[in-house]
């Protein structure tokens, strides 16, 4: 059963019930890989860290932290951002499933599952990620340090993968962003450790981030679309028109109305300078 | 604007009014205008108090700045009405001839700011919608000063400044009545407007010469003192009624016109915009609930499908391999189908709490004995985690109480177990208090069940069912654990109550009276407060070198299984006497009992010296 683990496809399993891991191991087992176990979320994210998995087989329910947080995490550091993500649960939501699939997810198999299909599963996804299997990085020995010790890889601080977790995050729902808890529990973390990570690493809070992202969004908007102010503002979560044209005002000196006037006479003008204190973004700056 | 329109109006019409009395008078110049006039400062006099006083008690009451400058504003006009308009009263302070030449400027100063912080912090409150305001109340201060520094002004300017009070007035009537369908206040404040602002067009010179008698010739005249006092209290009790009407829940009525005069200085705050907190949760209650059933039963679905798919994976993998049944296979089927069937007592337990919500059954229980056995419980129940149970009971319990005993247990242990499942590592307490209420055969008894585990975050806990909601999604599917729990306290008459705070861990509690049948005050069973930990025996079997073992606790910490069964396999080999020990990991190891396993690499801390030198002797 043990033979040299070099050779070896290492697999991270995360699921809060034993006996659904020990089913697991004892499939995986017989496919001769290296296998690792988390018990929730959190801990899978920091093992996965740790170790450097080829692949992760993770629960979606989970105490403590979900397997969504955990796959938002896991996306956000550079160092496990590549590790595929197979989905293995019992729900029977197509919601659940399509949210899982969508926040890094590579498969997703519902359980009671079939040994032989989830096999044959992992294998391709094993042959897709990795095509010849690379001796590990380091020993076992040395590698079980732990997620302090530092490695060859790509390390974002923990703040900087939180807060990237959480951009992307409120990227898609900038209309209607969910609360500061809620959005904490999202990226595994607890408000106020949320909003001092935002404070190190963007130098705001996440509000006057969220409301910077949605006048950039807007201004994208008020470029690139015909809708008008009335649709833009509620497609980035003002509340009113009024709102959003006070806030633009604010933040670029000019009315959403005014700044869209001036960029259609650039366009016309083909005059590349911007107007005013405008902020310009890169794409319109090329001459 | 809606906020801070009236005070501005009012002091404005006020000041106009004030400046404009001596001139008015003298035009008019007969006794009984004087009388007249006399009794409306008599009853302006009455109003502004009255407005102060209110404004005063809201501002301390919600703590509001906006309602504190009002209370200033209307105070600084009280002071100038009384100095201005009430010669008879005002003349026996002796501090009136102290004050005389400065107390107008004075007063009409302290106005025309007080006037300003109001404006400005009614316009604080919301910038995107008053954002002309800042704007309108620098013009209106503008007109106030003009207004109160008519006297010192030559006649035609102060006929101008009133000719523009009067308008602003009038634009404001306009804009109030327009607005009439947004707000029920709009109307009231446009009546007032509209008097405010006839009240400055008689003041003005063609508009007095017309009007040989000004229109405050009809109200009775007097000049007996207790006159201002009665005019005062009718304008008190006016006031008070309107603003009883605005603070009220009732459909808009339409608004009875008050005393033009009384209306100056009447008040037009939107009570509404500042509701209690009470109010607001206590009308969402009843959908929480409804919402909350219907998630919980959402998690319910996932759980009970749960352990299906874990029979179903070991009863596919025993084909698969065609092995025997092997024992650890058969009692993770156990497990699941045993989970299983928890899972529906469970919801047959909701079931019967919500179809009928009185299923108690109290009788003859021995208290300290029911503690016992729960404790008994939650000692077992923290025996496989790595935590300590204390439980807490006061010295004297009564014997016998009636109570639903096997309801109450279930409560108790409910939470318990949460608390363990909650809790990563650490305590978990069970705490009783007792009180036996005065004259009665009753006592008040409080349990309740602490963690230093994860908490909950604060804002979640100003409803206690969001709080359960949030622990129900945090956490994964917990069953209809809490919700029944909740269900039985309430049928016992208390309410299940939770303390929290992030990372400081949760107690649930809740107090409810039993009837004593036996009064008589005896001690608790008192019970072992720590385990006696299996894991002790270590001591006595041999072990393998501490390096070894650190090896594998830094193994266990990353989980890493083939590690570890590699590690296993090496190490019996190169220490065959330590057989025992590594028949202690594999077990651990078949269970995936890593908690147990990094105990056995550990050894425990205290364990360590004998440990290192039995493996010394190896």
């Amino acid at each position: 059963m043990i033979c040299s683990a070099n050779a070896r496809y290492h697999i991270l399993i995360v699921d809060d019930n034993p006996d659904e891991l020990k089913l697991l191991v004892e499939l995986l087992r017989g496919e001769n890989f290296r296998i690792t176990l988390a018990f929730d979320g959190n801990q899978g994210y920091k093992r996965a860290v740790a170790v450097a998995p080829d692949l992760i087989i993770m629960d979606l329910r989970m105490p403590h932290t979900d397997g969504f947080t955990a796959c938002r995490l896991l996306q956000h550091n550079p160092a496990t951002a590549q590790i595929p993500i197979f989905f293995l649960s019992a729900t029977r939501s197509m919601e659940e499933r399509l949210s899982g699939l969508r926040n890094g997810g590579v498969d997703f198999v519902l359980k009671p599952f079939d040994p032989s299909e989830v096999l044959a599963r992992i294998h391709i996804h094993l042959k897709r990620a990795r095509p010849r299997p690379t001796p590990p990085t380091a020993a076992p020995a040395s590698a079980a340090e732990g997620p302090t010790a530092p490695a060859a890889r790509p390390r974002l601080s923990a703040e900087q993968v939180i807060v990237n977790a959480a951009t992307s995050y409120l990227a898609h729902c900038l209309a209607a962003p969910p609360h500061l808890p809620d959005l904490a529990r999202k990226v595994g973390t607890y408000e106020k450790r949320l909003s001092q990570a935002f404070r190190k690493v963007l130098g705001k809070t996440v509000y006057e981030y969220l409301r910077d992202e949605r006048l950039r969004m807007a201004q994208v908007l008020l470029d690139d679309t015909t809708l008008s102010v009335t649709d833009i503002a509620a497609e980035t979560g003002f509340s009113n028109p009024a709102n959003f044209a006070t806030a633009f005002r604010k933040k670029t000196g000019v009315t959403p109305t005014e700044y869209r006037r001036r960029f259609a006479q650039r366009i016309d003008s083909a005059d590349p300078t911007p107007p005013g204190a405008l902020h310009i973004r890169t794409r319109t700056d090329t001459p | 604007m809606r906020r801070g329109n009236p005070a501005e109006q009012a002091s404005t019409a006020q000041i106009a009014l004030d400046s404009a009395t001596p001139a008015s008078a003298q035009a008019a110049g007969s006794l009984e205008t004087l009388h007249a006039l006399t009794m409306a400062h008599g009853i302006l006099t009455g109003a502004l108090l009255t407005l102060a006083c209110l404004a005063g008690v809201r501002g301390v009451l919600y703590r509001s700045r906006t309602y504190a400058w009002l209370t200033l504003a209307a105070g600084a006009a009280l002071c100038l009405q009384f100095t201005l308009a009430h010669p008879a009263v005002a003349g026996r302070l002796p501090v009136r001839w102290l004050l005389a030449p400065a107390a107008e400027t004075l007063a009409g100063a302290t106005l025309a700011t007080a006037a300003t912080g109001l404006i400005c912090s009614v316009a604080a409150r919301n910038p995107e919608v008053y954002a002309n305001v800042r704007a309108a109340a620098v013009a209106a201060m503008g007109i106030i000063a003009l207004n109160a520094s008519a006297l010192w002004l030559p006649h035609t300017a102060a006929q101008l400044a009133l000719l523009l009070g009067a308008g602003v007035c009038a634009s404001l009537a306009l804009f109030s009545l327009r607005l009439r369908d947004v707000t029920p206040l709009a109307t009231p404040l446009g009546f007032t407007a509209l008097a405010a602002c006839a009240q400055l067009l008689l003041r003005l010179d063609g508009v007095a010469m017309l009007l040989p008698q000004p229109g405050g010739a009809q109200w009775p005249h007097s000049n007996v003192d207790p006159e201002y006092l009665a005019s005062a209290l009718a304008n008190l009790g006016a006031l008070g009624l309107w603003l009883r009407y605005l603070d009220g829940e009732r459909p808009p009525l339409p608004p009875t016109r008050p005393e033009p005069a009384a209306t100056h200085a009447a008040p037009p705050y939107h009570p509404a915009v500042e509701p209690g907190p009470a109010l607001g949760s206590a009308q969402e209650h009843p959908k929480d609930r409804a919402t909350r059933t219907i998630e919980t039963l959402g998690y319910l679905a996932h759980d009970l499908r749960a352990p299906l798919a874990t029979i179903m994976g070991y009863v596919r993998l025993m084909r698969g391999n065609n092995s025997q049944a092997r024992p650890d296979y058969l009692d993770a089927i156990e497990r699941a189908v045993d989970y299983q069937l928890l899972l529906i007592d469970d919801v047959l337990d909701y079931t019967k709490a919500e179809l009928a919500p009185l299923y108690l059954q109290p009788r003859d229980t021995a208290l300290p004995a029911l503690l016992d056995t729960i404790a008994a419980y939650a000692r077992a129940l923290v025996h496989s985690g790595r935590h300590q149970f204390t439980f807490e009971a006061p010295e004297r319990l009564p014997a016998r109480v009636e109570v639903d005993g096997k309801r109450l247990q279930q409560v108790l242990l409910n939470l318990l177990s949460n608390a363990v499942k909650y809790t990563p590592k650490g305590r978990v307490c069970l705490l009783v208090q007792a009180e036996k209420m005065r004259d009665m055969p009753r006592w008040r008894v409080r349990f309740g069940v602490k963690d230093d585990g994860i908490g909950i975050e604060p804002d979640d806990q100003d409803r206690i069912f969001d709080a359960f909601t949030q622990l129900e999604q945090t956490h994964g599917g917990t069953g209809l654990g809490l919700l029944i729990s909740e269900r039985i306290v309430e049928s016992m008459g208390g309410t299940l109550a939770v303390v929290s705070a992030p990372g400081k861990g949760s107690e649930f509690s809740f107090e409810i009276e039993l009837p004593e049948t036996d009064g008589t005050l005896v001690a608790p069973v008192p019970g072992p407060d720590t385990l006696v930990d299996s894991d002790t025996s270590l001591a006595r079997i041999n072990l393998p070198p501490v390096a070894t073992r650190l090896e594998l606790a830094m193994l266990v910490r990353d989980g890493r299984l083939t590690d570890i069964e590699e590690w296993l396999s090496r190490g019996e080999q190169a220490h065959p006497d330590a057989q025992h020990y590594y028949g202690e990991i594999r077990a651990a190891l078949q269970a995936l009992d890593l908690t147990r396993l990094e105990r056995l690499a550990l050894g425990e801390a205290k364990d360590e010296p004998p440990a290192q030198s039995q493996g010394g002797h190896t």
